[in-house]
Formats: C-alpha cells, structure tokens, sequence
C-alpha cells in the first residue's frame, strides 16, 4: 500500500491529464451554477459537477503529476465539500478518489451506483453534521472521580509518607482503584453529555476521543432547522460545565460520518 | 474560561479536527484511491501534535484560572443539575492530589513530556 502512491504516478504510464479528483456526490437539480472554486492541483484545477441524470458529482481535472496528500490538497477537498453543504445535501467521498476520465465517472460511479446513491442522497437531504467534542480541564477528571471515595481517601492516607518499597501493595490497590474511578466517571460524564445531545440528532456516532482528556467525541447528524436548538444545547452545556469540561462546537460538516461506506468498484 | 467557547456558535474548525473525518469517513470506492501516503502520514504526525497542543493551551488556561478562580469539584450529571457543590472535599483532594497524580500513569507522564514542545499552529494560509 505504501509503494502505492509511487507507483500511481511514476509506474502508470496511461496517466492522463483527464484524471478527474472526486469531491463528492449532489442531486443534479442543485449543480446549476456551480460556482468554479479552486479545487485539488490549485486554480488551474476549477470544480465543476459533472451531470447524469438526477446525480452530479463535483469533480476536478488533476494534473498528472499529482497524487493528493499535501496539506493544500486536504484543505481544498474539505473547502469544496463545504461549500456543496451551505449549497445543499451532498455525499462526501473519501479523500484521494481519482477516476480516469468522465466517462468512468459517469458509468462506474454515478451509473453503476445510481440507486443506492440516490437513496443515500434522501436520506441525508436536509441534513448536515455537527461535531460536538469535550475535553476535561486540567485535573478535573481526577478530582471528579475521586471525590467522596472514602476507600480512595483511605489507601491514600496508608501511602502517604511511606516508602514506595513498604507500600506497594496499597499503592497498587490505590492506583487500581482510582483508575477504575477515572473510567467510570469518564462513562459517566459522556452518557450525561449523549443524554443531553441524543434527542437533538438523528443520528449519531460516538468515536473514540483519542485522548486521556477526551470526554465525549461525537458526530451528530441533525435536521437543518434544529441547529438553532443543537446550538442553544450546546451553548448551555458550555456554561454549565464551564471549568470542568470546555467544549469544542464543528460545523456544518458535510455528511462524512453518515456516507461512511463502500461501493463495489465494478469489473474493469 | 479564556478557552472555552460557550458563547459561541460552532466553528469551521481546525483541519486537524476534521483530518480523520476527511482521511476516514465519506464514501469510498477502493479501486478508485489514489492518495500519496507519505503526505498524508506527515500531516497526521502533525495532527497528534497540534490536538496534544490544543490540549495544553486548555491546561494552561485552566491553570491560570486556578489561581483565582473556585475549583470546581462537581461533575456532568451534578453541573447540569445546578445540584449543591460539596466544599468539603476540595481539601481532601488537595491533600491527595500530589500522591495519586503518579498512579494516573499516562497523562501525568505524558504531560510533562508534552509541554516543552512548540504549539504548532496548523499552517492554514490560503494558496
């Protein structure tokens, strides 16, 4: 896989020049006046939506030398996305799909896959995706999970001042118990937050946080005349746990999270 | 405090916090990626660290509000609530505080080892 990226550009000769970058999929009814944004390869790679019956998808020629994965080239895949999703209801494909040409675009992508792209296309109409992420304040995971255990207080007191040789096994027990502590409120806090989140979305993923920090890190898919609500709940939680938890508030996102699946390629 | 944005709406975000969205969601055909894993691994090296760093502006502002500021002692369920803050255990957990922060193995290990390091900000400028 790693060799894979070479290989695409120095290996494959038939490389053309009308290899076209994939952004994503819209009903054709709101491709008209596609506004020409930079795309994946800088300004000489206009976007456009290339039209098949009810579906468009957004596409870009890509120079021939270039295999995305720079930062500019992440940055232009999500600042076109974006865009589609003020526009209306997209499909976001995966970074770094390139086909080769239109036509393949037209029968392997939009043709093959008509159905079931338009059925996903309904299901996300009028929907989009907000991120809703909480970090714990300095400690206060700690302090929060430990508070009130009277066993926690009691093994602390044994350790203290004792050499770590003559209390290692109180300070096992101790270490154990607080971070089964720590995970239980952990479990705690990110069930109140989803309590409070849950009702607003349709749907909803929860995604590992990634950190030890991380309370909740969660990907909500709302209707788009909720958000004045999702933003109103996610205000208050803000000011409600102002210095325990400090919230982190995306979007609209494109739909990632809820196009996240994987069409067969087709025969070649 | 300083960092929190609760009076806010959302945000476009960095391109860090949607990096695993665009790299990892969305829909895929297989046969059709074409991607330089070499850039890509490069920016989600960078991605590690600017989150780690997001993390560390968020500890120094709570250390600085910390100063002046209550501790606050109740947790998601209680907050939410509005319940009665327990002032009582605050000095317990001062006391404790020095001896349990090194059974909290990963973050009070990883902290330290964190902090020196340049905050990079993601390099967002347009072409």
């Amino acid at each position: 896989m790693t060799d894979h990226s070479e290989t695409s550009v120095a290996g494959t000769t038939s490389v053309k020049a009308t290899s076209l970058y994939v952004y994503g999929i819209i009903p054709a009814a709101n491709a008209g006046e596609w506004p020409s944004v930079a795309g994946v390869g800088g300004p000489v790679a206009s976007v456009w939506a290339l039209e098949v019956g009810e579906l468009a998808a957004l596409v870009s020629a890509l120079p021939p030398d270039r295999t995305p994965g720079r930062r500019e080239d992440l940055n232009a895949h999500r600042e076109v996305l974006s865009l589609a999703v003020e526009r209306g209801t997209v499909i976001p494909l995966r970074f770094g799909m390139v086909m080769e040409g239109e036509d393949v675009v037209r029968e392997r992508l939009l043709g093959r896959h008509r159905p079931k792209l338009i059925e996903l296309l309904r299901t996300l109409d009028g929907h989009v995706q907000m991120a809703v992420r909480a970090l714990y304040a300095e400690g206060a995971l700690l302090r929060g999970a430990i508070e009130g255990d009277a066993e926690i207080a009691r093994l602390s007191a044994v350790v203290q001042g004792r050499s770590e040789i003559e209390s290692r096994p109180e300070r096992i027990a101790l270490g154990e118990r607080v971070a089964a502590a720590v995970d239980a409120r952990r479990a705690q806090d990110e069930q109140v937050l989803l309590d409070q989140l849950t009702p607003l979305a349709v749907d909803l993923r929860v995604e590992p946080g990634g950190s030890e920090r991380v309370a909740l890190n969660a990907q909500l898919l709302i209707r788009r005349d909720r958000r004045v609500a999702l933003d109103e709940a996610v205000r208050d939680l803000g000011s409600a746990l102002d210095g325990y938890l400090a919230i982190r508030y995306i979007g609209p996102l494109p739909p990632y999270s809820f196009a996240a699946m994987s069409l067969e390629p087709g025969e070649e | 405090m300083a960092i929190s944005t609760h009076n806010q709406g959302p945000s476009k975000g960095t391109l860090y916090e949607v990096l695993e969205l665009i790299l990892d969601r969305g829909l895929v055909i297989d046969a059709f990626v074409r991607v330089s894993l070499l850039g890509i691994e490069v920016l989600t090296i960078d991605a590690r660290i600017v989150v780690a760093s997001i993390d560390t502006y968020l500890r120094y502002a709570e250390a600085v509000g910390r100063v002046n500021l209550d501790t606050p002692k109740a947790g998601v369920p209680e907050l939410i609530k509005a319940h009665e803050t327990k002032s009582a255990i605050e000095g317990a957990v001062e006391t404790l505080g020095g001896q349990l922060g090194s059974f909290l193995s990963q973050s009070a290990q990883q902290e330290p080892a964190r902090e020196p390091r340049e905050p990079r900000e993601p390099k967002e400028g347009k072409r």
